[in-house]
C-alpha cells in the first residue's frame, strides 16, 4: 500500500509504512504534550483526588456535583459574556487600528510600535496597574472624571454592575496588539491594483473596506476571532490580579472557578470535571465560528 | 590528527572538571549542602537571623528561602511538598486545605525529637501544644503567633478630626463607632480600610465579633465541631453566628469601610492607610511592620470594634504559623536542628525586633524581652496579657468552611441573608465531618 504525495508531485508514491514513520516522532511528541494530559484529566474527571497520591474512581460522580452547582452556572454565565465582549473588543479595536495604521501614512510604523507596547506588560503587573487606576479618589480614572465633572467616588471594582466590564476593558488593552499586527499584516498583503481600480469605479472608503478588505481578510480575521474566544474564556490572570472573582461572585469566570475548586477546596475531581465540561463548549463554539465562517466563504 | 586530538582534550577535561567542581567546596573535600525553608516575607527578616547563625555553625551548609504569599501557602504548595524536590522545611498554615491533606496522608515526618529537645510542650504550655499537635502527633512547630481582628487608627487623623481616643482601646457601641467614622468622612478621609477583596479580611471582622457574641462553650464548639469526634451544639443559624453577619452589613450599610470596600484587596487598603488617606484600618500586630514597610511614618494605635454581647471585644489570636518537615524532604536530620535553633529563646526574641513586632511562638513571661518592639505593638502585648484573647473561628477551622468572604460579599450587597449562610455553612459543616 502507498500513499499519494503532495500535489506538487503527483506522480511519485511513498509507501504508507515510511509514511508512518516519518510521522512516528511528532506523533510521539503530540501524544506526550497533547493527548496524555487530555486523557489524564477526563481520568481525573471520573475520581476523587485530594492532589497528590492514587485517584480514586467515582464514576460521574463529580459531574453530578458540578452541574448541581449553581456556582459553576453563574460562573458559565460570566465566562460567556466575558468571553464574548472581550472578544468583540479586542477584535473591533484590533479591526480599528490595523486600518488606521495601513494607509500608508508617514507614521504607520510608530503606531505600529506604539500601539503593540501592552502587549509587553504581563498581566499581573497590568492588572495591579489598573485595579489601582480605577479605585476611588485615588485612582487616575476617577481623578480625571472628577475633573470632568463626573465624579470621582465611583467604586468601579467593588460593584457588581460594573466590576466586570472594567475588566473586559483592562483586557481589552492588553489583548489587542497580537491580533492587530495579524489584520495589519493581512491588510498590507491586499494587492494595492485592487483598490485602485475600486477608486476608479467611484468606491469610497467604506466601501472599500466593506467590500474588498474584509472579505479578503477573512481568512486572518477568523483565526484571530477564533483564538481570541478561547483565550478569553480561557483567561485567568486578569481577573484573578483585578478582582480574585469578586465581588459577591460577580465576576467569577469558570478558570477562578476551577482554581478555587482545584487549590483551595483541594477537590481536583470537580476542578477537571468543569475543566472537561467548559472544554467541549469552547470546541463547540470554536467550530460554530469556524464553519460559519467557512461557509460563508464558500458562499462568495 | 591534531584537531582529533585536542577533541579528545576537551572531551577528557570537561567531565574532570565537573568532578573536580563537585569535590570541592571550599578545598577540603566537604559536600555543599542546602537546606531549603520556606516562609512569608513577614517572617522573612527573623528566618534571616537564624540562618546566619545555622550557617556559621554548620560549614558547608546553605539556607536557601522560598518566601511564599498566603495564597502560596493554602493552595498550589500542597503540589510543591509532595513533589520530589520538596523544601526542607515547609510552611503549611494549620487551617489551610494543604496542612489538612498532607496530615491525612502521613506527609510530614514526625518530629517529636525536635519538640523534646526544644522542651515545647512546657514552652508552649499545654493547651496551645496540644491545639496542635493533631490526635497528639507532633509533626510541626509554631514559630510565631499572631493577634489579628485590631483596628489600628492614625493617631494624627484622629486628632484632626477630634476624636477621643478611649483609654481601654474599646469603640464600645455602635454608636460611638458611627460617630468616629462621621468625624473621620468629615475631616475628608476615608474610615476603616480593610482588603474587601482579599477573601479574608471580613472573615477576620466575623472572627472578631463572633466571639462576641458567644459563650465560651459556644465558640469552642464552632471552632471544633468540623471534627466528627465533637457533637454540633452551636449551628451557623444560630442568633450569635447570624448576628455577628448582620453586624458586619450594618457596619458597610453605615459606611464604617472605605469606599470601593468590594474592589480592593490587602494591599491596597494598607497603601491607603499608609498614606495617611485612611483613619482606621483592619490589621494584626505585624501591621505596623507592614505600614513602615511602605516608607510610612503613620504614628498608630489600636482600637477594638464595638462588642455583640460581651463586655470587651478581645483580639483574636492565631496559632496556625506551623513549620513541618515534609516526608521528601532531602536534609531532614539538618531541618531538624534548625527547627531547634529557631525556637530557641534567643533566636525567638531576636525575631521580635527584627521582624518589627513578630509575636514569639513560645510563652514569654518576661515583658522586658519585647522592648525592641514597636510602642504600639508593646501597647497591644500588655492590652493582651491584661485582657487577655479570643479563638478565630476562620484560624481554627477548615479553610473550605472558613473562608466566608465571598458569601459576606452578598451579604452586604443585599443578595443572601445571614440565616442562608448559615444555612450554607451547615450544609459544609456536615459535609467535612463525613470527610468531604
Amino acid at each position: 500500500m502507498t500513499s499519494r504525495a503532495a500535489s506538487g508531485n503527483a506522480g511519485l508514491r511513498v509507501p504508507t509504512r515510511v509514511v508512518l514513520l516519518a510521522a512516528f516522532p511528532a506523533l510521539l511528541l503530540l501524544g506526550a504534550v497533547f493527548a496524555f494530559p487530555i486523557v489524564q484529566t477526563l481520568q481525573l474527571s471520573f475520581s476523587d483526588w485530594r492532589g497528590f497520591g492514587p485517584m480514586e474512581w467515582t464514576g460521574l460522580d463529580n459531574y453530578v456535583d458540578v452541574l448541581n452547582n449553581k456556582a459553576f452556572f453563574e460562573a458559565l454565565r460570566n465566562t460567556v459574556v466575558f468571553a464574548l465582549a472581550a472578544t468583540v473588543g479586542i477584535v473591533a479595536s484590533a479591526l480599528l487600528l490595523a486600518v488606521a495604521a495601513t494607509g500608508g501614512g508617514r507614521f504607520d510604523s510608530i503606531y505600529r510600535t506604539i500601539w503593540f507596547l501592552p502587549a509587553i506588560v504581563p498581566g499581573t503587573a497590568a492588572a495591579v496597574f489598573w485595579s489601582i487606576s480605577v479605585q476611588p479618589q485615588s485612582g487616575v480614572i476617577n481623578s480625571i472624571l472628577g475633573f470632568l465633572g463626573l465624579g470621582s467616588d465611583h467604586a468601579w471594582l467593588g460593584s457588581p454592575d460594573t466590576a466586570l466590564w472594567v475588566i473586559v476593558g483592562v483586557a481589552i488593552w492588553t489583548s489587542t496588539a497580537f491580533p492587530f499586527l495579524l489584520l495589519a499584516g493581512a491588510i498590507d498583503r491586499v494587492p494595492p491594483e485592487i483598490y485602485e481600480a475600486a477608486r476608479i469605479d467611484g468606491a469610497g472608503g467604506w466601501s472599500q473596506f466593506r467590500y474588498f478588505t474584509l472579505p479578503l481578510i477573512r481568512p486572518v480575521l477568523t483565526m484571530v476571532i477564533a483564538l481570541q474566544l478561547i483565550w478569553n474564556f480561557n483567561a485567568f490572570t486578569i481577573v484573578w490580579g483585578m478582582t480574585r472573582g469578586g465581588p459577591a461572585g460577580s465576576t467569577t469566570i469558570l478558570p477562578v472557578l476551577l482554581y478555587q475548586e482545584g487549590f483551595k477546596n483541594g477537590d481536583f475531581g470537580s476542578a477537571a470535571a468543569m475543566g472537561v465540561l467548559s472544554s467541549v463548549l469552547l470546541i463547540a463554539l470554536g467550530t460554530i465560528t469556524l464553519r460559519g465562517s467557512a461557509s460563508k466563504a464558500a458562499g462568495e | 590528527m591534531k584537531a582529533t586530538k585536542l577533541r579528545v582534550g576537551i572531551a577528557l577535561a570537561l567531565p574532570l572538571a565537573l568532578v573536580l567542581t563537585s569535590c570541592s567546596a571550599g578545598g577540603t573535600g566537604d559536600v555543599a549542602t542546602t537546606l531549603t525553608v520556606q516562609t512569608d516575607s513577614y517572617a522573612l527578616p527573623g528566618f534571616q537571623l537564624v540562618a546566619d547563625k545555622f550557617e556559621a555553625e554548620n560549614p558547608g551548609v546553605t539556607v536557601e528561602f522560598q518566601v511564599l504569599t498566603p495564597d502560596q501557602q493554602s493552595t498550589t504548595n500542597l503540589q510543591v511538598l509532595t513533589s520530589s524536590d520538596a523544601p526542607d522545611i515547609a510552611s503549611a498554615p494549620f487551617n489551610s486545605t494543604v496542612f489538612t491533606e498532607m496530615l491525612a496522608a502521613d506527609q510530614f515526618l514526625p518530629i517529636d525529637d525536635v519538640w523534646a529537645d526544644a522542651d515545647l510542650q512546657s514552652r508552649y504550655g499545654d493547651a496551645l501544644a496540644n491545639a496542635i499537635s493533631p490526635e497528639g502527633k507532633k509533626i510541626g512547630v509554631l514559630f510565631s503567633k499572631v493577634l489579628y481582628g485590631i483596628a489600628w487608627y492614625n493617631k494624627a487623623i484622629f486628632a484632626e478630626a477630634g476624636i477621643d481616643v478611649p483609654a481601654d482601646h474599646q469603640i464600645g457601641t455602635m454608636d460611638n463607632l458611627k460617630s468616629i467614622v462621621a468625624k473621620i468622612r468629615a475631616a475628608g478621609y476615608q474610615p476603616l480600610s480593610i482588603g474587601g477583596s482579599s477573601n479574608y479580611h471580613f472573615t477576620w471582622i466575623l472572627d472578631n465579633l463572633l466571639a462576641t457574641a458567644t459563650t465560651p462553650e459556644e465558640l469552642t464548639n464552632y471552632t471544633t465541631s468540623f471534627n466528627k469526634s465533637v457533637p454540633v451544639t452551636s449551628s451557623y443559624t444560630d442568633a450569635p453566628f447570624t448576628k455577628s453577619l448582620d453586624r458586619i452589613k450594618e457596619m458597610y450599610d453605615d459606611g464604617v469601610f472605605q469606599d470601593g470596600v468590594l474592589g480592593m484587596d490587602q494591599d491596597a487598603a494598607l497603601a491607603l492607610f499608609a498614606a495617611g488617606q485612611a483613619g482606621m484600618m483592619m490589621g494584626h500586630n505585624q501591621s505596623p511592620a507592614g505600614v513602615k514597610g511602605k516608607d510610612s511614618n503613620v504614628d498608630m494605635g489600636f482600637l477594638f470594634l464595638p462588642p455583640i454581647s460581651a463586655a470587651v471585644t478581645q483580639p483574636d489570636f492565631y496559632a496556625g504559623n506551623l513549620l513541618e518537615i515534609p516526608v521528601n524532604a532531602k536534609n531532614p536530620d539538618l531541618a531538624k536542628k534548625f527547627l531547634i535553633m529557631l525556637m530557641s529563646d534567643e533566636m525567638q526574641v531576636a525575631a521580635i525586633e527584627a521582624t518589627g513586632g513578630a509575636l514569639p511562638g513560645i510563652s514569654i513571661t518576661d515583658s522586658t524581652q519585647f522592648a525592641k518592639a514597636p510602642e504600639s505593638v508593646r501597647e497591644l502585648i500588655e492590652f493582651d496579657a491584661k485582657y487577655g484573647n479570643a479563638a478565630g473561628w476562620a484560624s481554627l477551622v477548615p479553610a473550605k468552611l472558613g473562608t466566608t468572604d465571598p458569601l459576606i460579599q452578598k451579604l452586604v450587597l443585599g443578595e443572601t441573608t445571614s440565616h442562608d449562610i448559615g444555612v450554607e455553612l451547615d450544609a459544609l459543616l456536615e459535609e467535612i465531618r463525613n470527610g468531604g
